[in-house]
């Protein structure tokens, strides 16, 4: 297993909130993500935070005119490949962080300035995760802040943050539309599946949750 | 394929006019040959042979279909480019005069497209070979998205393609709004029904869906038909009763009030999902009959994640746990796939 040595002595004090005391880079030192050659075009593509910026720019290469291109990141590739993210920047739609990434990635304290510097550098919309405090989405249609769903017991956050993205992700594909207005709508119903995921360990947390109920819940509106 | 000058070395130029004038259909007068006006039941002909010893532009084609005739060319449908769109009426009613059946000259005149990108129009040159072809906007817009827009105009009429619309995924771009509207169907009526069968869920539809709906879909069951005699598949003929029946209203929040539940009863909820159905088998006819995919939701967009899988062992404050099943990509997938599928790779 490849290890990565911590990133936590290049972190800038203020900006740290968390510790990481080390990053085992696992399987992914040597993953290489590869698409069927006949993956259909169009739809959302999201790559996680876990893959090299650089294996990320590989991916989106592989498809082809995709409707909405999503990454995420992590501190240990703001610290160490911090170009080749900023180039990964430029050619997806949406950033999704948490707050001590943004924070540290743009240098600024200041949520909403990080949060501006991101979409300077090329996607039209960032997401801003901010843990109990709810998450954050900036683009063009302005500040859409949404609250964190109320949970009296948390057992495990690991995870919570990709149920947050798969939720929403999700309910973009199933209305179809990836407008601005749509992201504004569907932002509201996010948070529940990072606190369906929090609530227990592993995915146990989704298996209380009976489908057709979320379905019924969210059934597709008008875009 | 038969060439314009082809035809003048053939000498079917002076046996079309020796038939012509065997019919009684030409005359001389002021030095040029014409046709009379009361066979071909025009004003004015064109004649032939002019000032310089020219034939007008008809006669060639007059030759041409004279010699096919003969040939044994069976009638047939044709596209023919606006060049000039008085000369179709005048070579039908030529063919007409010299017996011919009116199908014989069966023909749909077809317009130029301009096409529109932001708002300005994209240059085409057929001297500097400068061309849009439909190959460039299948790729740029879709073949679904091309082939409705097409269809929606009829060919006689001129046509503006705005690629921008096209490639809108909002309500302002038809295509994506039909196409969406299919999927919602699609998605909601299979859904209802495994809740213990029509009739039995909390959903209903709304009444102005309702009288929409209806002679929407008793329209196009007449519409179909009639474009299909009429030899024009468009979209505005055929689309629009089934458009109409994808009202937003389908997928507006209305749907569902407790109101309309109350209001209907569960007779009446049960006959508005019939209705539904109805709805969507017409919209998915209408689209199959263009040549439109009809989706469902999971086809429409699709949802790909590529991150880790992975076996985690966790120790919070509030328990442990070994070996259980996580990674990037399975939370994400296992969360999102409740609402729609999720392809992964990792």
């Amino acid at each position: 297993m490849a290890r990565a040595s911590a990133g936590r002595a290049n972190t800038p004090t203020i900006f740290r909130v968390r510790e990481t005391l080390e990053t085992r880079l696992g399987v992914f030192a040597d993953f290489q993500p590869k698409l069927p050659e006949k993956f259909p075009g169009g739809g959302i593509r999201v790559s996680s935070a876990n893959i090299d910026p650089e294996l990320q720019l590989g991916v989106f290469s592989q498809v082809s005119r995709p409707k909405m291109v999503v990454c995420d990141t992590m501190n240990y590739w703001i610290q160490g490949k911090k170009s080749a993210l900023l180039d990964l920047l430029g050619r997806v739609d949406v950033l999704m962080v948490n707050d001590s990434e943004a924070r540290e990635l743009s240098g600024d304290w200041n949520i909403h300035r990080a949060g501006k510097w991101i979409l300077g550098r090329g996607p039209s919309r960032v997401v801003i995760k901010q843990g109990e405090h709810g998450a954050l989405l900036i683009g063009e249609v302005g500040h859409v802040l949404c609250p964190a769903f109320p949970l009296e017991n948390v057992f495990d956050p690991t995870g919570a943050g990709d149920a947050f993205a798969g939720g929403f992700m999700a309910h973009l594909a199933r209305t179809g539309s990836v407008s601005d207005e749509n992201c504004g709508v569907r932002w509201s119903t996010a948070p529940r599946w990072g606190r369906m995921r929090s609530s227990s360990f592993g995915i146990r947390g989704f298996e209380s949750v009976p489908c057709r109920t979320w379905k019924s819940e969210h059934a597709p509106s008008a875009t | 394929m038969s060439s314009e000058q082809g035809i003048y070395d053939s000498g079917d130029i002076d046996r079309a006019l020796g038939l012509l004038a065997q019919r009684g259909l030409t005359f001389e007068a002021e030095g040029a040959l014409w046709l009379r006006n009361h066979a071909v039941r025009r004003r004015q002909g064109p004649g032939s042979p002019q000032g310089d010893g020219t034939y007008t532009y008809l006669v060639p084609d007059i030759a041409y279909h004279i010699d096919k005739h003969e040939a044994g060319l069976r009638p047939r449908h044709r596209r023919l480019g606006c060049r000039s769109p008085r000369l179709y009426p005048r070579m039908r009613a030529v063919l007409e005069a010299l017996g011919y059946p009116s199908e014989f000259f069966d023909v749909a005149l077809v317009q130029l497209v301009k096409v529109e990108r932001a708002g300005e129009e994209v240059k085409m040159s057929k001297r500097s070979g400068q061309f849009v072809t439909l190959r460039d906007l299948y790729e740029e817009v879709g073949v679904d998205a091309a082939r409705y827009f097409f269809l929606r105009t009829k060919g006689e009429t001129p046509m503006v393609f705005d690629i921008d619309i096209a490639l809108k995924q909002t309500a302002r771009n038809p295509i994506f709004y039909v196409q969406m509207a299919h999927a919602r169907f699609e998605w909601n009526l299979p859904h209802r029904k495994s809740r213990g069968g029509i009739g039995r869920g909390r959903f209903s539809i709304s009444r102005p869906f309702q009288r929409r709906s209806t002679p929407s879909c008793s329209r196009s069951s007449r519409s179909f038909p009639r474009s299909s005699k009429r030899r024009r598949a468009s979209a505005g003929r055929i689309g629009s009763p089934a458009t109409s029946t994808s009202s937003r209203r389908w997928s507006t929040p209305g749907i569902t009030t407790l109101g309309d539940r109350r209001a209907g009863g569960a007779a009446t909820e049960h006959a508005r999902l019939l209705l539904a159905r109805a709805a969507r088998i017409t919209l998915a006819n209408a689209l199959t009959l263009l040549g439109i995919s009809a989706p469902t939701g999971c086809d429409l967009m699709s949802l790909l994640v590529v991150g880790s899988i992975a076996l985690d062992s966790i120790f919070t404050p509030f328990g442990e746990t070994a070996d259980a099943l996580g990674g990037s990509a399975v939370y994400f997938s296992v969360a999102g796939s409740i609402l729609h599928p999720v392809q992964v790779v990792g």
